[in-house]
């Protein structure tokens, strides 16, 4: 019972730290309809936390148990200080998006408090998955007991140490609770990731009450949250200490404000894009991915605008690149020590031409997987199903540079997915396998938004199509 | 009219005691819950014998009483779950205002809201085996495991007694497959390690075997070619991490499994 009193601490510090974070940036209080709550505390709170225990790996490879803790005592007074005055200003129900429960039939309200609770006691388990242990959880331990990448465990490639170079930004957050712990225990560690699943539910139920109202932001919410890959417990779902969905929520984040960012240049929200943004690089390597996504939207979606305010403009690429480039330099110094597996080299043979020429029968192996992979019912209860038809079936007015830049970006990220498992070196279909549904997973939560949007603008059910009809 | 006043005084006394009733159902299995999330196990009460073992019928019993005594609360009882008239009137007046598109996403929408909730259905039961490992089989016998055939538990539990068997200061060399990987976080702080040469073949037999696919006829695959070169001798790769003992885990197969001391 001690654990998970100090496992509940270290999340509400990150929080905290979080909220402190916001708190400091002027200009917070003026979000229209979605005031910065929880799930934008919890996802600030530990990519900052996370920056900051980046900067001791980065300079000599080391993090000792005092780096933890400082990272804990600068959160609790984050905390305490401007995340209390944050919390004050937005009300405690708007903060914790209890407006949006409320909103919610009562028997909905029931179902949505049992899902939490169901998810809450799977999260007080030990890991049990793969990669959990495997990758992330090998890292924690290790990044715990000896505070170093510079043991044999990162160093020696005769160690089984799976992807020793993959970013350091889960096992960080599981060694500080590690370390808040005394132990390297991993029961209850889970309860980081049912907070970066209700984050992103949230995330994506304010964005729907900015635009539709609480009552819209409630139940997209909960369909989101519904969702098996991301509640549930079986390998690479959101309810395993996997990257996926602490990745999902980031780059999610990062999308929303970057958007907000372009009805308004220069605001703070560029600077917490940036931040997401640069958390995700640490996350995942698909966050490069992600980055050049966003980078190739923005570009795009300003050039269909027009726009002619360029020194804002400028002024907001600058806001969102600081924190995400310092984090990715973090991020690549930590890694310089750990030395690449010792055949990695072989997958060098994409960059071939005799590998490329005989690629061309590759898109109609994959197509097969893909289509059942989006039309799985026990994975995505047809969620994709229904964004597909949601897009191509409702008729709406001309997209607004927003939601055309969340398509944009949604596009592209698939595209580059696609374009991964057309090239890759490895057995495609194991390939395919063990790491397609993790991808969808991190665009899943944009999808959700963009039908969100689409289904908001079309008028339907309610209004009726002759308003759209009428806008177009 | 008397008749009329009567039923509907009888109703009302009827939805009053169901929501009374359904009202200390949910008490009673907000405490079963507790009781099965808390202290899971088999519970005598007098002649009653009581598995909770599992949260799912307990929470969906739960839900089942929730939705009752909402259901029967006085504003909403011409109807269950606060169903009135209305709203399926006003779905048919949607419905003939909608385009065939927006009707199309209706009925999407309502088969992915069934499917949800099936979903939903089947969670308490995928929740279980990541509360509790393997269940209740914990305390069986290798040999029975290693009968049952199945190769995660087999090696999760081959593992565990590597754990409970290997010294604080032991350092490990690991054959096997891919399973190695889940072995080095089991036995940390201990470490284990893998020759090269297995741990390749490990890596290609993780993409391949596992999925029962034969290798790709094309040289060009990495997992076609052989294993770097340059890589040590066994005995000096033992000798250079100053390697202690040996653990094999072979699949199915207890008697080729091992755990021991490298001379």
């Amino acid at each position: 019972m001690i654990a998970l009193l100090k496992v509940t601490a270290g999340l509400a510090l990150f929080t905290g730290a979080g909220a402190g974070l916001i708190g400091l940036i002027p200009g917070t209080e003026e979000n229209d309809g979605d005031p910065l709550h929880f799930g934008w505390c919890v996802l600030a709170g530990t990519a900052l936390a996370a920056l900051l225990l980046h900067v001791p790996l980065a300079l000599d490879g080391h993090i000792p148990h005092a780096a933890f803790l400082l990272a804990f005592c600068l959160s609790l007074v984050l905390a305490v200080g401007p995340g209390r005055a944050h919390v004050r200003r937005i009300g405690i129900a708007r903060f914790f998006g209890l407006d949006l429960l409320y909103a919610l039939p009562s028997w909905l309200r029931v179902v949505t408090l049992l899902l939490v609770l169901l998810a809450f006691s799977a999260a007080l388990g030990p890991f049990v998955a793969w990669d959990e242990r495997a990758i992330f959880g090998l890292k924690a331990r290790v990044l715990y007991h000896e505070g170093s990448v510079l043991g044999e465990a990162f160093r020696d490639t005769g160690y089984i140490h799976i992807h020793a170079r993959y970013p350091l930004l889960v096992p960080l957050l599981e060694a500080s609770l590690f370390t808040l712990k005394g132990s390297g225990d991993d029961r209850f560690l889970k309860l980081l990731f049912l907070l970066f699943s209700l984050s992103l539910a949230l995330v994506v139920a304010g964005e729907a009450r900015r635009l539709h109202g609480p009552r819209a932001g409630g139940l997209w919410g909960l369909l989101l949250l519904a969702t098996p890959m991301l509640i549930g417990p079986s390998e690479g779902r959101g309810m395993t200490a996997y990257a996926d969905l602490p990745f999902a929520a980031f780059v999610t984040g990062a999308t929303v404000l970057l958007g907000r960012a372009i009805d308004h240049p220069g605001s703070r929200d560029a600077l917490l894009a940036g931040l997401l943004l640069g958390a995700a690089l640490a996350t995942k390597q698909e966050g490069a991915i992600w980055a050049m996504a966003l980078g190739l939207a923005l570009l795009v979606t300003l050039w269909r605008r027009m726009a002619p305010r360029t020194a804002g403009l400028a002024r907001s690429t600058a806001t969102v690149a600081a924190p995400a480039l310092l984090f990715l330099a973090l991020s690549l110094a930590a890694h310089r020590w750990t030395p690449a597996p010792a055949w990695s080299e072989r997958y060098s043979v994409v960059f071939s031409l005799a590998w490329l020429r005989q690629l061309g029968w590759r898109p109609v192996e994959i197509a097969p997987f893909v289509l059942r992979q989006l039309t799985n019912w026990k994975v995505w209860g047809w969620g994709w199903l229904l964004v597909v038809t949601g897009l191509l079936a409702l008729r709406r007015p001309r997209l607004l540079p927003t939601p055309f830049f969340w398509r944009v970006t949604a596009l592209a990220v698939f595209a580059a997915d696609i374009g991964i498992f057309i090239v890759t070196p490895n057995h495609v279909h194991w390939h395919l396998a063990t790491a397609f549904s993790r991808l969808l997973l991190h665009l899943f939560p944009l999808a959700i938004l963009i039908l969100m949007e689409q289904v908001g603008a079309s008028g339907w059910p309610g209004r009726g199509h002759a308003e759209a009809e009428t806008h177009a | 009219m008397t008749h009329w006043l009567r039923r509907q005084f009888e109703a009302e006394v009827i939805r009053r005691r169901t929501h009374r009733s359904a009202v200390v159902a949910c008490v009673l299995f907000a405490v079963v819950v507790s009781l099965a999330l808390l202290r899971p196990g088999i519970y005598t009460v007098g002649p009653l014998v009581i598995g909770l073992e599992s949260l799912r019928n307990p929470l969906l019993e739960l839900g089942a009483a929730v939705l009752v005594a909402l259901a029967t609360r006085r504003r909403s009882f011409h109807l269950p779950f606060g169903f009135r008239l209305e709203p399926p009137l006003r779905l048919r007046r949607l419905w003939f205002g909608w385009t065939p598109g927006g009707r199309v996403f209706a009925i999407v929408l309502t088969a992915k809201l069934l499917i949800t909730s099936l979903n939903l259905l089947r969670l308490p039961g995928q929740y279980l085996p990541s509360l509790r490992d393997f269940g209740n089989r914990i305390d069986d016998p290798l040999e029975e495991v290693f009968a049952r055939g199945n190769r995660y538990e087999q090696f999760e539990r081959f593992f565990e007694r590597c754990r409970q068997e290997l010294p604080d200061d032991a350092r490990v060399l690991y054959s096997g497959r891919s399973e190695g990987q889940l072995l080095a976080y089991i036995l940390y702080p201990r470490p284990v390690f893998m020759h090269p040469t297995d741990r390749y073949v490990a890596w290609i037999g993780h993409q391949v075997l596992d999925l029962g696919r034969p290798l790709p006829d094309d040289e060009l695959f990495p997992g076609s070619l052989p294993p770097p070169l340059g890589v040590p001798s066994l005995e000096s790769f033992v000798a250079a991490r100053r390697i202690t003992h040996e653990v094999r885990f072979v699949e199915s197969d207890l008697a080729e499994c091992r755990i021991g001391t490298i001379r």
